[in-house]
């Protein structure tokens, strides 16, 4: 863990942060097209769609997939990969796959994303992670504490460039976040509206076709596509059953 | 008989000159002209502030919110001027209020600089702004007689930063 964390105020509800990270996959096309545009990340911009989303106790991920040399290493040094085979023998099957796991929540309000981005034009990205919680401080407010979090055992330069890619990429002036913050002040805002209390949202997306993967190698549920509604359905789910204390 | 100069007025009025220059760049979004202003090996640094008792040593942690070298800014730039930046289209509008600007020469082509900020931010229809103020520590460099940024770390007088994201530069 780096340092403390960084720490700022959204005018936004905590559960869009909690929700975003948790499932929602189909965003990054829109919200994240300008980075895509800028080469800050390498296209296409909807790259959470080939993956796996994943409810698993109180909890839910996103697997990204990739080519299978990329997954292997997510840019980390070969000992990086080498440590996690040796420490997680059973996720190194969903690796081998070419799934990475790429954002999640675990409920309420903790939530993590690795991911990778350039730090200089024309040059492989560098891979971050970081780990945050979204704190409640009024339904129209949220702290975001964000941490970055590197490899101890990493080379100091590595953990240097994993850093920044952090930077560039999430927490305060990271350059998706800052199009995510933006969303989701723009939605609380827009959420205070009559319009708003006339509709109702719908959340259905891989409802009625998409059905769960048979032999997946892990705990829970796992959906063949990060492009579904299926872990904000339940992360709404489980918030309800809290507040209609039926948890 | 004559006394010691003061600081060097012709280096006190330069650097005040390009110091107000490129806050106006940076308010009139004219980005492609703030790089101009950067050496090619500019380090532009803002450190996470955490809050410590006196004598606890200083506040700034080992983690920050921009620790930048040039490729990184440029890249940046370049996602700013995309037509898919949500966060910046509308653009914010930005103040940058720079004062207490004080000057230390570092040789015949250098010069350290502290200087203060206050910037004001507003976006959209919201009639209430986030306000940051900060203290500068720069040094700029001459080169070719022109004045570049060769070295910024920003001072937040904030722990908890108090805007929803820093797409702008401080």
């Amino acid at each position: 863990m780096l340092g403390a964390p960084q720490r700022w105020i959204v005018n936004a509800n905590w559960k869009l942060g909690a929700s975003n990270f948790i499932g929602d996959g189909y965003h990054t096309s829109t919200t994240h097209h300008s980075v895509v545009e800028a080469g800050v990340i390498p296209g296409p911009a909807d790259f959470l769609l080939d993956g796996v989303q994943v409810t698993a106790g109180r909890g839910g991920l996103g697997f990204r997939r990739l080519p299978r040399e990329v997954a292997m290493t997510r840019g980390f040094p070969p000992a990086i990969m080498d440590a996690l085979r040796r420490n997680a023998p059973r996720q190194v099957q969903i690796v081998e796959q070419g799934l990475f796991p790429s954002h999640g929540t675990v409920f309420p309000n903790l939530s993590f994303l690795g991911a990778a981005a350039v730090l200089k034009a024309g040059e492989r990205p560098v891979p971050y992670f970081t780990l945050r919680v979204w704190r409640p401080l009024a339904a129209e407010r949220m702290e975001i504490w964000s941490w970055c979090l590197v490899e101890r055992d990493a080379p100091a330069p590595d953990k240097e460039a994993s850093r920044r890619s952090y930077l560039m990429s999430f927490g305060t002036s990271g350059t998706l976040e800052q199009d995510d913050t933006e969303n989701w002040t723009s939605i609380t805002h827009a959420a205070g509206g009559q319009m708003v209390r006339e509709h109702l949202l719908t959340y259905r997306m891989g409802f009625s076709q998409l059905r769960p993967i048979a032999d997946w190698p892990g705990p829970g549920t796992a959906y063949p596509l990060d492009y579904t509604e299926a872990n904000e359905r339940a992360f709404f789910r489980w918030w309800v059953d809290y507040l209609s204390d039926e948890a | 008989m004559s006394s010691q100069p003061l600081p060097d007025e012709q280096l006190k009025r330069e650097i005040d000159a390009v110091l107000l220059l490129e806050a106006e760049l940076l308010d009139d979004n004219r980005l492609r002209d703030w790089l101009g202003l950067l050496a090619d090996d500019v380090e532009y640094y803002m450190p996470v502030r955490a809050t410590r008792e006196r004598g606890a040593g200083s506040e700034f942690v080992d983690m920050a919110h921009f620790e930048e070298n040039r490729d990184q800014l440029e890249l940046r730039v370049r996602r700013l001027e995309t037509s898919t930046v949500w966060a910046e289209d509308p653009p914010s509008r930005t103040r940058h209020f720079i004062s207490n600007i004080r000057v230390a020469p570092e040789g015949p082509d250098a010069a350290r600089v502290k200087s203060n900020l206050l910037l004001y931010r507003t976006r959209g229809d919201s009639p209430s702004h986030d306000l940051l103020s900060a203290e500068r520590q720069d040094v700029w460099r001459r080169v070719d007689g022109a004045w570049k940024l060769a070295r910024r770390t920003i001072l937040l007088d904030q722990s908890t930063v108090a805007t929803h994201n820093l797409s702008i530069f401080l």
